[in-house]
């Protein structure tokens, strides 16, 4: 049976074999997975995938199509995936691109993404997020993606991409995972992992628009069993972000030979101090959105170990830049970080571990100064009152 | 701005919202950044609260200031300065030009969930003591609201009654405008008929009436200097500036009050349970007397009940009062015309006897007899340059058949005199001009003449001058020819005379079945044809019979003139009787008498086919000469040459216009035409 499969299919020149290949996948993965034969059926389709789809045959070198014929392969991947049932989906996405990446696939996988993006093919785009989320944003298979399409659609061009600016309301889970591994892609530890500034702005341009991409993946995961969350990215470019666009700032200020680029240098880092400005809004309406939606959600967006790691890091951050207790700049950081913590604890996106607060604050206590908000904050989260509307407070009279 | 440390003054919200603000110009997603994580630490603060909104107002972002607004309404009920802003907005709803400030606030109103609005326009309305101000925001609530009519709206009316008889004012003041204008017509609009007893409805429309005919009424009293735009006589009329004390320019503006007093009486109906024809008021004036009547004859033949009666009384009272008021501001547009009438016309319309042509005179009866007994309906004869005249003789002849309908049962007629009484209708003059009319129309002269005496002496210029033509007609008519004729003298003295003796285009003189009324236009030119036509039939009633003398015959031909040679069968008549007398003595005749036609014609008398009339015309009597001179031979021969000279001098004299000398004549002989009258 599966032989006779692989042997017509042998027979069959390209684009028909691809065809005919993917006709059959959809065949397999459409019928119920009997537990009898789970393993033959997607051995099979793994088997028709290497060959047909990307080409590898054993024993033999990898096939690379022209061109014109990639593209014809990627159409109909795209038309397949948006035909095919919803639970088949991942599946076969799974059966392409799921075992070892090697560079043929990963280039594959990065040009079928394009395709999708430009072809606003929903289907790829969310099976891509769900295989982010599988694989850990963080991981170097998705961060080699991030990077490429940041390159092709952040950088390659100054105007800001269309494709992009629409890009929520086709998948609004791919741009979930996006944001997440863009923050890792471009973690703002210093100078050199500035965030590009089209990126930038097309992240700050979607949390504004839509508060309930943040939570997307973990409004799911109980249907994907897995989730990511770009709150902790995203508090730690707006905590760091604000001491090193300072710094930029500063270093643009002094005197130097060249007046053009200083120019240039500073107006870049008032741009970035805006939309840092722009997108902690965001992240914050984000946060406070999830309070409505608290049913919805299984997991926690934020934890006390994220908030850990952000303080860690900018104590770091701090040092290398040359922050002196008394800077304004320090303390915007810290309000920024508290405003987050607040917002996420009332809403109920704040996962605190044991003890793991008390670590928090004794750090805060020991390396930084004194900050009212910073210790209003804390004091609310130990006292532990969950928010009562009722509570009232002495009227203010100038 | 240092942030920690300073400032230890304030409490955290307070310093809080200082931070929020301190960011304010600079950066707004940073205030509004602080703001968020305020409200999360300070739920119940009203001071973070009101800051959120009111940065959201400065950032024009309507639906987050709604919210914000919504959400302070429901949890801080007593915050002054909350109640401060919605009271801003209720008053930015209730303007009338928006600027860019009240559209706004008008824009965050309407972006606040309907039941939250109701809410807000209720309690800030209970809170209000001045009760203008509430009724205005309560009239509000109600346009919007109009689930809110039945609660509220009969309360709001006893509120304003009680305030108006309170505050003692005339009867078109502020309290009384929004009550019958703004507040009547919603309630019965909004709630459903038979609730409300009748005798509520009756007496509300008793006031609806008054109001409505205080208020069309009302002088012509312009506040404002005219602009030039204003001068043209088209503007001028639509420009009337009303101001009700109390009230907005434009809330004291009412366009169509006789359209409005119309619906209401409509509703009223439907509330009542009468049986109307809807659009009734909005045809023509024929179609609305004939449903009238029609509805009268109906009820009458059923048994008229008191519900049916109420129905008759206040469909045909308003129904004349319409009427009365077009007609009246035709007769004395000055005072009465205005925005809701204007009559094209620059003098008052007036009615009067016209003279019946000798040809219908079948009957050798004096005329005065005559009239006494044709008391079927007369006809009106109106002047060409009115231009609607029908639609004024119509109005008064609805107004008067509405009048008789209203007498023409003894309880109507209690009841018609009930609600005169109510109304202070004594006190509206416009209604004795209409009753004035009415006896002429009638033949009722005795009665006119006594309305009018009444009258007389405080009126002024035109209508001065319409009120002695009246009485001299109404004189002429019981057969007072003296009187008559002195105050037609009198009124004459005062016209313009024509340069020339243009044509008379009308006929004073009318012909036809019945006594024939004419309508004119008093002006100078209408009213002479008339005078002069007056003057002559009384002279000619006298001249004609057994209390005949020369002097009227002569005041006749030096009056004819006037129109000639229109009245050529009374000359005729004159020569003929002169003829048969066969004297004739009128030493004014050569001060007076010009006509070439009347001249050839006493030549003619003079001679032997004439008849040989012994003629005293010349201006010293004949008599008087022939005693002069001493008896010589041809003494006739010389008066005769002198006769004739005189004559032919006569022809080639005429220097002034014929209705100057006309002037002239009835000024300075004036005591000697009265004395043989």
């Amino acid at each position: 049976m599966a032989a006779n499969l692989m042997k017509r299919l042998r027979h069959m020149e390209f684009p028909d074999c691809t065809r005919e290949a993917l006709q059959q996948l959809i065949a397999i993965f459409n019928q119920d997975s009997l537990p009898g034969q789970p393993n033959s059926s997607e051995a099979l389709a793994l088997e028709i995938c290497q060959e047909f789809i990307l080409f590898k045959t054993k024993g033999k070198p990898q096939k690379t199509l022209p061109p014109i014929e990639e593209l014809q392969l990627l159409q109909m991947l795209c038309t397949c995936f948006n035909e095919a049932q919803q639970k088949s989906k991942y599946q076969l996405f799974i059966a392409i691109f799921g075992p070892r990446a090697d560079n043929y696939s990963s280039a594959l996988l990065t040009k079928l993404v394009s395709m999708a993006l430009s072809i606003s093919c929903s289907s790829v785009l969310d099976c891509v997020a769900i295989w982010a989320q599988e694989r850990s944003c963080g991981k170097r298979p998705v961060q080699q993606l991030t990077l490429r399409l940041v390159e092709d659609y952040c950088l390659l061009f100054i105007e800001p991409s269309v494709v992009f600016h629409k890009l929520p309301s086709i998948s609004p889970l791919f741009v979930c995972n996006f944001i997440t591994s863009v923050t890792m892609l471009y973690p703002l530890h210093d100078t050199r992992s500035i965030p590009p500034i089209g990126l930038l702005q097309h992240v700050t341009d979607w949390i504004n628009t839509d508060c309930t991409l943040c939570c997307e993946s973990v409004r799911q995961a109980r249907i994907h069993n897995n989730y990511s969350s770009p709150i902790p990215g995203l508090t730690a470019w707006c905590v760091r972000g604000t001491i090193i666009t300072k710094y930029l700032q500063n270093m643009a200020s002094q005197p130097t030979s060249d007046n053009k680029i200083q120019t240039i240098e500073l107006e870049k880092a008032l741009k970035l101090t805006g939309l840092l400005s722009k997108l902690h809004l965001g992240l914050l309406q984000s946060l406070q959105f999830c309070q409505t939606n608290i049913n919805n959600m299984s997991q926690y967006l934020i934890t006390v170990m994220n908030m850990l790691d952000i303080i860690h890091s900018l104590i770091t951050v701090c040092r290398n830049c040359g922050v002196k207790p008394e800077d304004e700049c320090l303390h915007n950081s810290l309000e920024r970080f508290s405003q987050v913590i607040q917002v996420s604890a009332v809403s109920g996106c704040l996962g605190v571990e044991t003890g793991k607060l008390r670590e928090f604050q004794s750090i805060v206590f020991n390396s930084f100064p004194h900050n009212r908000l910073l210790q209003m904050v804390l004091a609310f989260l130990s006292g532990g009152q969950q928010p009562n509307r009722i509570t009232q407070q002495p009227p203010f009279r100038p | 701005m240092a942030s920690s440390g300073d400032n230890s003054v304030l409490s955290d919200a307070e310093w809080l919202v200082m931070r929020a603000r301190g960011y304010a110009k600079t950066d707004p997603w940073a205030a509004k950044a602080w703001l968020i994580t305020a409200r999360t630490l300070f739920p119940g603060s009203f001071l973070i609260q009101f800051e959120s909104y009111q940065i959201e107002k400065a950032a024009k972002n309507i639906k987050d200031a709604a919210s914000h607004l919504e959400d302070m309404l429901k949890n801080f009920q007593n915050e002054a300065s909350l109640w401060n802003e919605v009271q801003s907005i209720l008053g930015a709803l209730q303007k009338e030009t928006a600027d860019s400030q009240s559209s706004f606030l008008t824009e965050i109103f309407a972006a606040i969930p309907t039941h939250v609005q109701c809410q807000m326009l209720l309690s800030v309305a209970d809170k209000i003591g001045d009760v203008l101000e509430r009724c205005r925001l309560l009239l509000l609530a109600m346009k919007k609201f109009p689930n809110l009519v039945v609660e509220h709206g009969l309360k709001l009316i006893e509120m304003l009654s009680i305030e108006e008889s309170r505050a003692r004012l005339s009867v078109v003041n502020c309290y009384r405008k929004l009550f019958v204008c703004d507040i009547l017509p919603l309630v019965l609009q909004k709630n459903r008929p038979m609730t409300i007893p009748t005798i509520q409805l009756f007496i509300w429309l008793q006031r609806a009436v008054e109001f409505y005919i205080s208020f069309i009424t009302q002088p012509n009293t312009m506040d404002t200097p005219l602009s030039p735009d204003m001068m043209s006589p088209t503007k001028a009329l639509s420009k009337k500036i009303i101001n009700i004390p109390g009230l907005l320019e434009r809330e004291s503006q009412i366009l169509d009050p006789w359209g409005n007093l119309f619906r209401l009486l409509q509703l009223v109906g439907t509330h009542a349970g009468w049986e109307m024809e809807p659009d009734v008021f909005t045809k023509s004036r024929d179609y609305q007397w004939q449903y009238l009547l029609s509805l009268y004859n109906r009820y009458k033949t059923g048994g008229i009940t008191d519900e049916k009666r109420k129905q008759i009384l206040y469909t045909c009272t308003i129904l004349f009062l319409q009427c009365l008021y077009s007609y009246v501001s035709h007769v004395d547009a000055d005072n009465f015309a205005g925005v809701f009438s204007s009559t094209g016309l620059t003098a008052p319309v007036v009615l009067l006897e016209g003279f019946r042509s000798d040809n219908d005179d079948t009957s050798s009866q004096p005329q005065v007899k005559r009239l006494r007994q044709d008391r079927s309906q007369p006809n009106i004869q109106p002047s060409a340059s009115i231009h609607n005249s029908s639609n004024i003789i119509q109005n008064f002849l609805t107004a008067f058949k509405c009048f008789e309908l209203l007498h023409s049962s003894d309880e109507l007629r209690r009841e018609f005199i009930t609600l005169c009484q109510n109304w202070q209708m004594e006190t509206w003059s416009w209604m004795g001009h209409f009753q004035t009319d009415m006896f002429l129309y009638q033949g009722l002269h005795q009665k006119a003449v006594a309305q009018i005496q009444n009258f007389i002496l405080a009126s002024k210029e035109k209508m001065k001058t319409r009120m002695s033509l009246q009485l001299s007609c109404c004189f002429y008519c019981l057969g007072n020819f003296s009187k008559a004729c002195e105050v037609v003298m009198d009124t004459i003295e005062f016209l313009e005379m024509p340069s020339e003796i243009e044509e008379v285009k009308d006929n004073v003189v009318v012909s036809g079945q019945g006594r024939q009324l004419l309508l004119l236009q008093c002006l100078d030119n209408e009213i002479l044809p008339y005078c002069i036509q007056l003057l002559i039939t009384c002279i000619k009633e006298k001249a004609f019979s057994s209390l005949s003398n020369d002097m009227l015959l002569g005041h006749l031909l030096i009056l004819l003139q006037y129109d000639w040679p229109k009245q050529d069968e009374l000359f005729n008549d004159i020569i003929k009787k002169i003829r048969t007398q066969g004297s004739f003595t009128y030493n004014l005749f050569f001060h007076y008498v010009y006509c070439i036609d009347i001249l050839e014609e006493f030549a003619l008398l003079d001679t032997q086919e004439g008849g040989r009339v012994n003629l005293d015309i010349m201006s010293v009597s004949t008599k008087a000469i022939s005693q002069q001179r001493t008896v010589t031979r041809g003494l006739n021969k010389g008066v005769k040459e002198d006769f004739r000279a005189t004559l032919e001098k006569q022809v080639q004299n005429l220097g002034e216009p014929i209705p100057n000398v006309i002037h002239r004549f009835l000024k300075d002989e004036r005591d000697l035409i009265i004395k043989n009258l």
